[in-house]
Formats: C-alpha cells, sequence, structure tokens
C-alpha cells in the first residue's frame, strides 16, 4: 500500500517534470522506465499509473481553469460537447492522462516480468 | 512462462505506442487528442489567469537600444523606445504576443493559401484571389515598398520584431487557433506586410458588379440601368458642399469609337460571378469640426471605420513613442504604423470612398492554351503566371493564370469549375505598385497640414477620405487615392478587351481631389456619400450610400458650443435615414386605407415611431420587412433571375426615384395585365409583412435587436459559435449613423479633443488580447454595446510611475 502511494508520487513528480521538458508523450519511456525498477504486479502497475496521470492532469487542468474562471473550459467543452462544462473537460482531461499513465505503468512492469525471470 | 511475459510486455507496449500514435494525430476536425488536451503543451495553456502578470524583463536579438512596454488596466500597450524603429520593432513583437494567429491568417487568407491549412474545401477561395492578382498585387507594393529606404527600414523593424516573438515561441505558447487545426506559424516577412495591405484593400475597393450589371444588359437598357442604378441620387449631400467649384479637368478622356454601338448594347453575357465579394457595407462615418463650432474653440476630430467587427478584432490599439514620434490610436496587426490616431499635434481618421477602381475586360483567346489573346487586331502573347497551392492532405494544385495588358484573367474554362464560356480580365488598381503603409507612418509624424497633405499623397488605393484636424486649428479633408480618368459610362459593364481605346487613359490628378479645408461651415464630414455633385469635371461612379452622409451633415450644422457628449451622441446616433426618407411618404399613401387588427396595431407602431433604430423597439423591424416587400413588389418582376445573381438596386433608389416621379416605370408589375399603382404596391406590400411580422413575433424576433442578432464571429466564422458574442442588444443599423448591423459595422470609435492637452475616447468591440482563454478577448465589448467609451491614457516622459501602468515589459537589445 505504501509502495503503491510512493510509486503514485514519484509518478506525479516525474510525469510533472517530463510535461514541462518533453513533447506530452514523453510520459511514455519515463513511466516505462519508472515501473521497470518499482516492484509492483501489472494490475497494480496499471491502477498506480492511471491513478496517478489522472490526478496530475485533473489537478493540473483544474488549477487553470480556477485561475481561468472557466472562461476557456466553458468555450472549449462547447466545441466539443456542445455544452458550457468545465468539470466534464477537466474529467476527459483527467481520463486522457490516466489512460495514457495506466498503459504505460503497465508496459513498464511487464517488461520488469521479463527481466526478472530471465 | 517466458515467452508469455515477453508477449505480454511486446502487447502492451504495442498498445501504448499505438495509443500515443493515435492521440497525437488530428482526425478530421478533432486535433491530436493527447497533445491537445495535456496541461502542459494544450489548450489549458491558453486558459490565462485572471489578474496575470504581464510584467516582463527580456532580452531581444535585432533591438538596437532599450525600450519599455508600459500596459494600462486594458492591457493597451504604451511603447517607448530610445532609438528609432525600435518602436516599430517593439511593435512587432507585441502584434505577434497578442494577436499571432490572427495576423498570420489574414495574409495566408489574402495570399490564397488557405487550403494548407484546412484542405481541399478552401481551394476555390485560394484560387479566386490568386486570379484576382492578391499575389501579384502584393508584391508589386512590396518592390516599392523596399525601394523606398525609410520604410524598407520601417518594414524590416517591423518583421524583425514579429519573428523575435515567433523565434521564441513553444509548443504550449502556441495560440489555440493553431492547436485546434494543428499546423504552426511559419516566420513573418515584407510580404506579408503588403498581403495585409492588400487583403484590406480588397475589403474596400473590391466591390464591384461589372459582370452582374453586364448579365442586366440582355435585358434592359442602358437607359433603364441608369433608372436603376443612377449616378446622383437627387438628396445627395456631398462630402464637399454643392455649389463648390471646380477647375476644368486636366485629363479627359476619349470614349472609344464603338461605345455606344458595342459597349453599351446588348450582348449575350453568361459568365462566372466572383463568390466572396468583400462585404459593400464596408464603410465608414469621419468628421471634424472647428473651434467655432466647440466649448473649447479647439476642434474635434471623430472616426468609426465600420468593418466585419470579428473576433479577435481586426484593431489593436496602442501607443508608440521615440525620440521622434509620439503617436496613440488604432493599428492593424500585420502592418507597421498607426493607421487611425492621433499625435501631440494632429490627428486624422478614413472612411473609404466607395469609388470604383475596378473594371473587367472580355478576353478573346486563340485556343485552349491561353497564351495568346485577341489585341488591336492580333494576336498577343499572354504572360503566364504559375500558382502553386499547397493542399492540406492531397497534392499541390498549380494553376496557370493568363495576364493581359488588362490585368490577371480572373475566370476562364477552367475556373470556377469547367466550361464558363467567357474569358474575364480584371483591372483593379491595386495590381499597381504602391506606397501605402508609408502614408501612414508619415501621419504618425506629421506636424501640420504640410505634412499630413504630403502623407497621404502615398495613398493609392483604396481611395479614402482623410479626415484631419491640428492643434493649430485646422480642420481638413481629402479625398485621396489614384483615381482612373473615365469616359461617361466606361467600366460599368464589361468591356472588350481586344481593343486598347478601353484602357484606363490616365489619373485624376492629386490636385484635383475633393478637398475641403477650414471651410466657412466649420466642419468637414464624410459618410461614404458620392464626394461631390454633378459639377464636378469627372465620371466617378461608385458604390456610395447616402443617408448616413445627410444625417451628419444636418447635425453637425444644428451644432453650436459643442462638446464632447455632442460627439458620442452622434456617433451613436439611430436615427434612420431611409425611413426619414421613405416613411412619411408611405405613411401618407397608407390614410386613405383602413387597416384592422393587427394590421392597424402595426401600422400605429409605425406612426407612433421616432424613426430611431432603438434596439428594444419593434418599428425598425416592421418599416425594414415593408420597405423589402416594397423593393421586391417593384423590382422582382422585372429583375427576376438577376436578383439571384446579386444584383439589385441600392436601397434609397426606390424612394428616390418615385417621389421625384410617382410614375416610376419599374412600379407596374409586368407579370399582369393591369397595370399597378404606387398606391396599390404600397398598402400590397404592407399587407404582406403582417405574416412574416407575426411569424417573428412569435419567434421572439420581432424586436429590433433580435431580428438584428448582432454577432462578433471569430474569424473563422459561424462554424465556431463558441468563440463568437451573439445576441448583442445594440440598435442602429443600415442607414445609420450608429452603423451595426448584423456583423458589420462600427470596428473601432474614437473621438479626439484637441484643446489643451489632447484628449481621446475610444472603444472597439473586442479586446486586445486575441487569445479566447484570456479574458481580455471581448473586454470591451460590453462597453461597445452601451455606447460608451474608455478615456485613452496617454505616455509622457515622467509618467512611467503613473497608477494607470499596471506592467512593465522591458527589452534589452540581446548579444
Amino acid at each position: 500500500m505504501l509502495k503503491g502511494f510512493i510509486t503514485i508520487l514519484l509518478n506525479i513528480l516525474l510525469a510533472y517534470i517530463s510535461g514541462i521538458f518533453l513533447p506530452w508523450w514523453g510520459m511514455i519511456p519515463v513511466l516505462i522506465l519508472l515501473y521497470a525498477f518499482v516492484a509492483l504486479k501489472p494490475g497494480w502497475a496499471f491502477l498506480c499509473g492511471f491513478m496517478a496521470m489522472f490526478l496530475l492532469w485533473g489537478l493540473l487542468a483544474l488549477q487553470m481553469d480556477v485561475a481561468n474562471n472557466h472562461l476557456l473550459s466553458k468555450k472549449i467543452s462547447t466545441i466539443f460537447f456542445q455544452k458550457e462544462a468545465s468539470t466534464l473537460l477537466i474529467l476527459v482531461t483527467a481520463l486522457t492522462g490516466a489512460l495514457v499513465g495506466g498503459l504505460s505503468a503497465l508496459t513498464g512492469a511487464l517488461a520488469r516480468g521479463i527481466r526478472k525471470v530471465s | 512462462m517466458k515467452p508469455l511475459r515477453l508477449l505480454a510486455f511486446l502487447l502492451s507496449l504495442i498498445v501504448t505506442t499505438l495509443l500515443a500514435y493515435v492521440m497525437n494525430t488530428p482526425f478530421g476536425k478533432i486535433p491530436a487528442w493527447g497533445k491537445f488536451f495535456s496541461p502542459h503543451q494544450g489548450f489549458w495553456q491558453q486558459a490565462e489567469p485572471v489578474g496575470k502578470d504581464f510584467n516582463l524583463t527580456l532580452p531581444l536579438k535585432g533591438l538596437k537600444g532599450e525600450a519599455t512596454v508600459y500596459l494600462d488596466e486594458r492591457l493597451v500597450p504604451h511603447v517607448y523606445a530610445e532609438q528609432q524603429e525600435d518602436a516599430v520593432f517593439v511593435q512587432g513583437y507585441l502584434h505577434a504576443r497578442f494577436r499571432l494567429w490572427q495576423m498570420e491568417f489574414q495574409t495566408h487568407a489574402a495570399a490564397g493559401r488557405i487550403s494548407e491549412i484546412i484542405g481541399e474545401k478552401a481551394l476555390d477561395y485560394d484560387r479566386q484571389q490568386r486570379r484576382l492578382g492578391m499575389g501579384f498585387a502584393a508584391e508589386n507594393m512590396l518592390r516599392e515598398m523596399e525601394a523606398d529606404p525609410m520604410m524598407k527600414k520601417i518594414c524590416d523593424a517591423y518583421t524583425a520584431g514579429v519573428n523575435a516573438y515567433i523565434d521564441q515561441l513553444s509548443e504550449a505558447d502556441l495560440p489555440l487557433e493553431y492547436k485546434l487545426l494543428s499546423y504552426h506559424p511559419e516566420r513573418w516577412n515584407n510580404l506579408k506586410i503588403a498581403l495585409f495591405v492588400k487583403a484590406m484593400t480588397k475589403n474596400l475597393s473590391a466591390y464591384s458588379d461589372d459582370l452582374e450589371r453586364s448579365m442586366a444588359l440582355s435585358v434592359f437598357t442602358d437607359d433603364q440601368m441608369k433608372l436603376l442604378f443612377p449616378d446622383i441620387d437627387p438628396s445627395l449631400d456631398p462630402i464637399i458642399p454643392k455649389g463648390t467649384l471646380f477647375t476644368p479637368p486636366t485629363v479627359v478622356p476619349q470614349p472609344p469609337a464603338d461605345a455606344d454601338s458595342v459597349y453599351l448594347r446588348k450582348h449575350a453575357m453568361a459568365t462566372a460571378l466572383m463568390q466572396d465579394k468583400p462585404d459593400p457595407e464596408n464603410g465608414s462615418n469621419n468628421w471634424a469640426i472647428g473651434g467655432s463650432k466647440t466649448k473649447t474653440g479647439a476642434p474635434m476630430l471623430c472616426n468609426d471605420p465600420h468593418l466585419k467587427m470579428s473576433l479577435p478584432s481586426v484593431w489593436y490599439e496602442m501607443e508608440m513613442s521615440g525620440p521622434d514620434i509620439n503617436v496613440y490610436g488604432s493599428s492593424f496587426p500585420g502592418i507597421p504604423g498607426i493607421v487611425i490616431g492621433f499625435n501631440d499635434h494632429i490627428a486624422w481618421g478614413v472612411t473609404n470612398s466607395e469609388r470604383d477602381v475596378m473594371d473587367h475586360y472580355e478576353i478573346r483567346f486563340k485556343d485552349e492554351q491561353r497564351s495568346e489573346y485577341w489585341y488591336n487586331g492580333t494576336w498577343k502573347a499572354a504572360q503566364q503566371r504559375i500558382e502553386k497551392i499547397g493542399v492540406k492532405g492531397s497534392a499541390v494544385f498549380y494553376d496557370t493564370v493568363a495576364y493581359t495588358v488588362f490585368g490577371p484573367v480572373i475566370f476562364d474554362d477552367r475556373f470556377p469549375g469547367e466550361g464558363n464560356g467567357k474569358s474575364i480580365a480584371v483591372r483593379w488598381k491595386a495590381h499597381d505598385p504602391s506606397n501605402e503603409a508609408k502614408a501612414f507612418w508619415l501621419l504618425n509624424h506629421a506636424k501640420n497640414y504640410a505634412d499630413y497633405e504630403n502623407a497621404i499623397k502615398y495613398f493609392e488605393c483604396p481611395g479614402q477620405n482623410f479626415v484631419f484636424a491640428a492643434k493649430n486649428g485646422d480642420i481638413a479633408l481629402w479625398q485621396q487615392g489614384a483615381f482612373p480618368a473615365k469616359w461617361n459610362r466606361q467600366g460599368l459593364y464589361v468591356m472588350p478587351g481586344w481593343d486598347s481605346s478601353y484602357l484606363w487613359q490616365g489619373e485624376i490628378s492629386h490636385e484635383e481631389h475633393p478637398h475641403d479645408l477650414n471651410p466657412a461651415r466649420g466642419f468637414v464630414a464624410s459618410g461614404n456619400q458620392r464626394p461631390v455633385d454633378s459639377s464636378y469635371p469627372y465620371f466617378i461612379p461608385g458604390s456610395y450610400y447616402l443617408y448616413r452622409g445627410l444625417r451628419i451633415n444636418r447635425v453637425l450644422e444644428g451644432l453650436t458650443n459643442a462638446g464632447l457628449g455632442d460627439m458620442m451622441r452622434l456617433q451613436n446616433d439611430n436615427y434612420n435615414g431611409l425611413a426619414g426618407a421613405a416613411l412619411p411618404h408611405l405613411l401618407s399613401v397608407m390614410e386613405k386605407k383602413a387597416t384592422f387588427g393587427e394590421a392597424r396595431a402595426f401600422m400605429d407602431t409605425l406612426r407612433q415611431w421616432n424613426l430611431n433604430n432603438d434596439p428594444h423597439t419593434i418599428a425598425p423591424t416592421l418599416f425594414t420587412l415593408w420597405y423589402d416587400s416594397l423593393e421586391a413588389a417593384v423590382y422582382d418582376d422585372e429583375l427576376g433571375a438577376l436578383k439571384e445573381k446579386g444584383l439589385y438596386p441600392a436601397e434609397p433608389t426606390l424612394i428616390e426615384s418615385v417621389l421625384q416621379n410617382p410614375d416610376f416605370v419599374f412600379i407596374d408589375n409586368v407579370r399582369t395585365p393591369e397595370k399597378e399603382t404606387w398606391d396599390q404596391i404600397v398598402a400590397q406590400s404592407f399587407r404582406n409583412i403582417i405574416p412574416v411580422a407575426n411569424q417573428l413575433g412569435n419567434k421572439k424576433q420581432l424586436v429590433w435587436k433580435d431580428y438584428k442578432n448582432t454577432t462578433l464571429y471569430h474569424l473563422l466564422g459561424p462554424t465556431l459559435m463558441p468563440l463568437a458574442v451573439a445576441h448583442l442588444p445594440v440598435g442602429g443599423g443600415k442607414h445609420v449613423v450608429n452603423a451595426i448591423q448584423h456583423d458589420q459595422g462600427p470596428s473601432w470609435k474614437m473621438i479626439v479633443d484637441l484643446s489643451g492637452e489632447t484628449s481621446a475616447y475610444v472603444v472597439y468591440p473586442g479586446g486586445q488580447n486575441g487569445n479566447p482563454g484570456s479574458p481580455y478577448y471581448q473586454q470591451f465589448v460590453d462597453t461597445w454595446s452601451n455606447g460608451r467609451y474608455y478615456k485613452a491614457w496617454v505616455y509622457k516622459k515622467g509618467k512611467e510611475n503613473d497608477a494607470a501602468i499596471k506592467w512593465k515589459m522591458h527589452f534589452q537589445p540581446a548579444g
């Protein structure tokens, strides 16, 4: 449990830093490496990666949305979802990050499996 | 165990990579999902925090000395640069910082490069732009501009400033529209400055109905056309007062020998028509009143240019100051300098001249190659310009455009579509080399009337009415431009492109342009009306407006002891000039008719109407419906299919004609055996609108503001409504000084008081930051809708710590 918690924190930190310096997909190799070194079962790894990226992207979006007084999120959500729904937009953002994060973590954990066996 | 592990890993890796790839790829209208939603790089980065800190210290390569930008609370920059040209460099930087997407998009549109961004659906638009010679015109302008050492320096500095911003632009800071449409900006260059000028020139001088009128010649005689499209309306109050004496013409153009027998005769005219004509409503108001009419004894100058009111706005407000300049006003992101504004000595503004400087010629090619055309009894070689059009998602498209002595061939068998019959060349003044940006730059520095007159001489196309006022009390107005001297009726119809005698024969000289300096009546003014009465010694066709100019002149004549409030009232004046001319007459016709029920209620509303297009009333809607219905009843039987082609008489023509002559020949409906009278038609057309008005009432669209539904569309148009502002509760309209129509109207409003320390009151329907995610994107819209203004804060040395300054940007030269 503690290990999962620490992994999520590490994941958030590394993904945050990679987001500043790398293209958005830069988090994929970073997370594969991270989860290849952390001993987590694939299912747990997916969950941690998913949770971590859900939190990171969701919170970043939430913070920017609040600071922006929802001006832009209302417009963008109307373009894509035909209604002014800032929360929906943040949720979509979080889920997008979470999906990529979870799959990256899973891949990393599976890579670790190969190494352990060989 | 091992192979299964490996397989699971590989599978997971493939799925992850595939997902990343899919999420990094745009699909149709959907941008690359992962990239777009990434809080680090996607659209969230454009969610500008409310109360954002704009303070900045930045080294910029290419800057010569230090420069500071003082941003006030409206995000209006006040640039102070220590070195000449640096003010322009910083202007370029700021335009890019706050308006990069629009300036690139508008210049791409001018060049016919939209297919590169949105693909095949823009191909016809792009081909039309190129066949109109937009690129050709811009290249000619670029050569002229760069041959002028001063303008070369100015343009280079501006371009360097724009590129200083583009070069350090990160993926995260990319303006929202690039992210939505999945593309990136390219570096700026001086050609784009010329392209921007040409885009505006097209807006203001490419409205032409030569082709439609030529089609009409197969139905009407030229004499009938004169009735439908008269040169001068009887109630014209020209810009230069009636009775002004003009000198004899310096150029006397000779009509071709066969003008009457060939050119003005009925001929079959099947051709394509220009698809995206500029809005014929593009116009403006401006005036200056002299000290004899003001409380302070000093002049006041007002201007409100009517353009398409888009978001982001076409205007960007700013002040530029340096060792030799201190000018405040509105600029176009895309060109250096201030376009409408004031400095320590003078103020100036512009309205469109509406003069016709675009004519069409029918070309007879020898064969399909279109490399030779018949000209003065022999085959003449046509130059070929190959236009290479990049198309997103498909192969490059090549279009070959033939250039004749008359200009580029805009329509032929290959465009638009296949097999249009006739080949048409377009002769447009904007094709000729000119240097309009120089006129603005010189005006920015002008100190007096002589400087002003010298500056505007560089302005050739589109012809503009430059209004002027100076601290020393001078007021003036020049209609300035390069105008061909035309023989009577020249260029109204398509001319034979095989005869050199139909070419433009010379230009009206600057001294002959309509102008006025310190007139006895104490004011100068223009509202896009015909500049002069029939005593002017040249034939000057154009798409003039009648009633705004008339109203402005009436109000200004009546003013004494005028102050700021009078100027604001006039800019916001909702008096409907067309209704003023037509309604009393229409109501007197209806006196004799009994009306009942709803018709009675509507009639009472109209009788009680104060003739103002106020937003919350229904009378303006009823009048508009009635007049439209009346026009349809009078013209549609004769004009028929031509109306669908877009050819229709101007609105004043009907009432102006009928008031002169109640037996106006088009009143009779040619489809019925009996002869209709004017009274019958007036009553019938009123009855016709009752169900229409009722329907509108049911849909809650009968109130003027709802009927008009004033909307500020995003530059990308009605497909992006979330980035637009609709349903503005505003009055005004066509034939009204407060010229707010559906999506077109006063795009910048300025009042300058030249007494004491010059003060100015300004507003525009938009905001300083072009980013739709910024609180400044539409900041001024409510103030503008309410007819109110901001007092401009003006920088002076020593005011660096004034409370009005919210942020400072310091720029230093980088090594």
